[in-house]
């Protein structure tokens, strides 16, 4: 069951939202989903994140500014995420309020939905985020994904470890260094916790841990390895027999 | 003989009235005119007679005198006095002065005519002499000082208040003891060297009081920024939530349009809600407020000459900041290089694009800030990450690359200092994060 939850200060725009959840749900009826709450009083919204009693998947679509309010979208978005930190969350708004980085990097919304494009393009991205969000539930209930978790200056970030290709320390900081197949972060942490949490990670050199799934080959001679994305790390000679065993199995 | 004394005596003193009024004609030229020269020569004349029976009476005449003076012009009580003292002290000088040479050159009982007379000619070259230097050196202050300022009238009004008497009280005294002409000459002397070390006190004291002026109104203007920045922010939000308004009513508008199916009007609403002109936002992207208050000057700085630069080079701009941004004084220098970088990558990197794009943020939360710098690129655009962080690698064809091996090398230094960095959909970003110290 999906739960829908809907904040907008006006009233006509809420009821066209309804309409269009509405109509997904003649659409696609093998989905089960409702809308729990519709609302244009933040507050009220803010009590129902904080008090809600069910243990459903949210599917969230809020405003930004809300006229009367001090209260504002993202505000209701920080809440959310301190709750639930899977709850899809859609951004509905006009370009100007839009503050695009700070929302991605801290709310990690699945949508922004801009109100200058129409009620037609608001029809077709609800339907097509609706669409993602079942998606993504079925593969998280099908096959239990591992999450690979970390922090960094208080706030948690979480990815897919099937996207991780190595992680690396370095030996002047207690820094571990994340090679992902699109980015690279660092976090504070060490790879010896990391090692026994994650049995697809392979410590392939003392300061090196390298995803089994993600390799591509390995070059003895040289002492390195590939990865299925062309980059590279260093294997150590030591664990150079052990990592060929493990990826023989 | 006692005749003809009182007659030139007279007659001196008439003189150095005279003088007195063609000094103060010549430091207030507006008390100029006929009705005055008139009133000047009356009352010299009238108060030589008089000063033939009391004895330095015609002293406080000739003030209350002056005072008749500004019938037409009317000048600050201030200004008046300090003029007054200003052509009393010349005058008491110069006599003193003409005085001393003269009797000096002449022998008292036998050549009295023309000791009178170069006593005289003496006293009118010395007087002019000093109101001329005192014009001059007026004029050359007056590009630095400004003479108009109340207070500064009123400092050196007491400054030549103290020295006049200080003059007048030594004169008086060698009189009563009737040691006039021994002490004149010390009098002159000391007189001068207190001039001098007066007229320096007052300079000195009169540059302090600039300084504080100045520091002042340096405060008043930063308040006024303030002000100004705070307006422009309300001004910000008020235009915000009127757009939200209005495009949230065209929307409901297009709505209840589509009911009726009047696909025409519908149609041209949708046209006015894409029509990005009426975006207050596009006109300039250096007016986000909260840019303008991040406390540091360095970091303010180089976002803000950076991000002049990207639209320069009609790079498409956005920031995004949070308000009153606080960043650690120990971190500004840091932080400072490592944008610099990252600016100029992002601006050279995006150039390749037929639409450029450069969005920055800066998040400032509790216990960590976050600056984001995020860049479209040419379109199949292929960059390993790992290897743009070694040196010598670098998308660009004349360039070192030793950009991002550079910020990693600064980021490494701080130990709470951590990068990230991503390329995803033709759109690379970085994310410096900088946890606080607690």
């Amino acid at each position: 069951m999906l739960n829908v939850a809907i904040c907008e200060d006006n009233l006509e725009l809420i009821n066209v939202y309804r309409l269009i959840f509405k109509n997904y749900m003649k659409d696609h009826p093998e989905h089960e989903m409702r809308i729990v709450i519709s609302t244009g009083n933040p507050t009220e919204f803010e009590n129902y994140i904080k008090y809600r009693s069910d243990n459903n998947d949210m599917f969230y679509l809020i405003d930004i500014e809300f006229a009367d309010s001090q209260t504002k979208g993202i505000d209701l978005a920080e809440e959310i995420r301190k709750h639930d930190a899977t709850a899809k969350i859609v951004f509905i708004t006009t370009h100007e309020e839009l503050a695009y980085l700070t929302f991605k990097r801290k709310i990690e919304p699945l949508d922004y939905i801009k109100k200058e494009d129409g009620i037609k393009s608001m029809n077709d991205s609800i339907y097509k985020d609706l669409d993602l969000t079942f998606q993504r539930l079925h593969e998280l209930n099908s096959q239990r994904r591992k999450m690979f978790h970390y922090s960094l200056g208080s706030r948690d970030y979480t990815i897919d470890v099937a996207d991780i290709n190595y992680l690396e320390t370095s030996s002047s900081s207690h820094k571990v260094f994340l090679h992902t197949l699109t980015e690279i972060t660092e976090f504070r942490g060490n790879l010896n916790t990391i090692e026994e949490e994650f049995a697809s990670l392979y410590r392939a050199h003392k300061s090196i841990l390298v995803n089994l799934d993600n390799i591509h080959s390995v070059d003895s001679l040289n002492k390195m390895i590939y990865f299925n994305d062309g980059s590279s790390c260093e294997v150590s000679r030591r664990k150079l027999p052990g990592l060929k065993r493990k990826m023989a199995q | 003989m006692i005749y003809l004394n009182t007659i030139s005596y007279q007659m001196m003193d008439f003189i150095n009235n005279i003088l007195f009024f063609l000094l103060v004609f010549i430091i207030i030229p507006q008390t100029r005119s006929k009705l005055n020269v008139i009133l000047a020569i009356v009352a010299s004349i009238t108060f030589s007679f008089i000063d033939l029976y009391h004895d330095s009476i015609g002293i406080l005449l000739l003030v209350v005198s002056y005072f008749f003076l500004f019938s037409h012009y009317k000048p600050k009580l201030i200004n008046r006095v300090l003029w007054l003292l200003l052509s009393i002290f010349t005058c008491a000088f110069s006599q003193s002065l003409a005085g001393l040479i003269s009797m000096k050159v002449f022998n008292y009982q036998q050549q009295m005519i023309s000791m009178l007379i170069t006593n005289v000619v003496l006293n009118y070259i010395f007087a002019l002499m000093i109101v001329t230097t005192g014009i001059i050196i007026y004029r050359r202050l007056s590009k630095f000082i400004n003479f108009t300022d109340p207070i500064i009238i009123t400092i050196i009004t007491s400054a030549i208040a103290i020295l006049l008497i200080g003059f007048i009280t030594f004169t008086a005294v060698s009189r009563m003891l009737d040691v006039q002409l021994e002490y004149m000459q010390t009098n002159v002397v000391l007189t001068i060297i207190i001039f001098i070390f007066i007229f320096l006190g007052t300079l000195y004291y009169i540059a302090g009081y600039l300084k504080q002026q100045r520091a002042i109104q340096e405060l008043e203007r930063i308040k006024e920024n303030n002000i100004y920045i705070k307006e422009l922010e309300e001004n910000y939000d008020e235009m915000r939530k009127f757009k939200h308004d209005y495009k949230n009513l065209l929307l409901s508008l297009s709505v209840i349009l589509k009911d009726k199916d009047d696909q025409h009007a519908s149609d041209k609403i949708d046209d006015i809600l894409k029509d990005s002109n009426i975006d207050i936002h596009d006109a300039s992207k250096l007016n986000n407020p909260n840019l303008f208050k991040i406390k540091d000057e360095l970091v303010r700085g180089i976002i803000i000459s950076k991000i002049i630069t990207a639209n320069n080079e009609n790079i498409l701009t956005s920031t995004e900041i949070s308000p009153n941004v606080n960043i650690s004084r120990s971190y500004s220098v840091t932080i400072t290089r490592i944008l610099g970088i990252l600016f100029d990558n992002a601006i050279e990197a995006c150039r390749k694009r037929q639409q450029p794009i450069l969005k920055f943020a800066l998040i400032d939360e509790a216990d960590y800030t976050e600056f984001i710098i995020l860049n479209n690129t040419a379109p199949n655009t292929k960059i390993d990450l790992n290897k743009i962080f070694s040196n010598g690698f670098s998308t660009k064809k004349n360039h070192s690359g030793i950009g991002l091996a550079n910020v990693q090398e600064l980021v490494n230094k701080k130990p709470n200092f951590f990068l990230q960095t991503k390329f995803e959909d033709d759109e690379f970003s970085v994310i410096l994060t900088i946890e606080k110290e607690n």
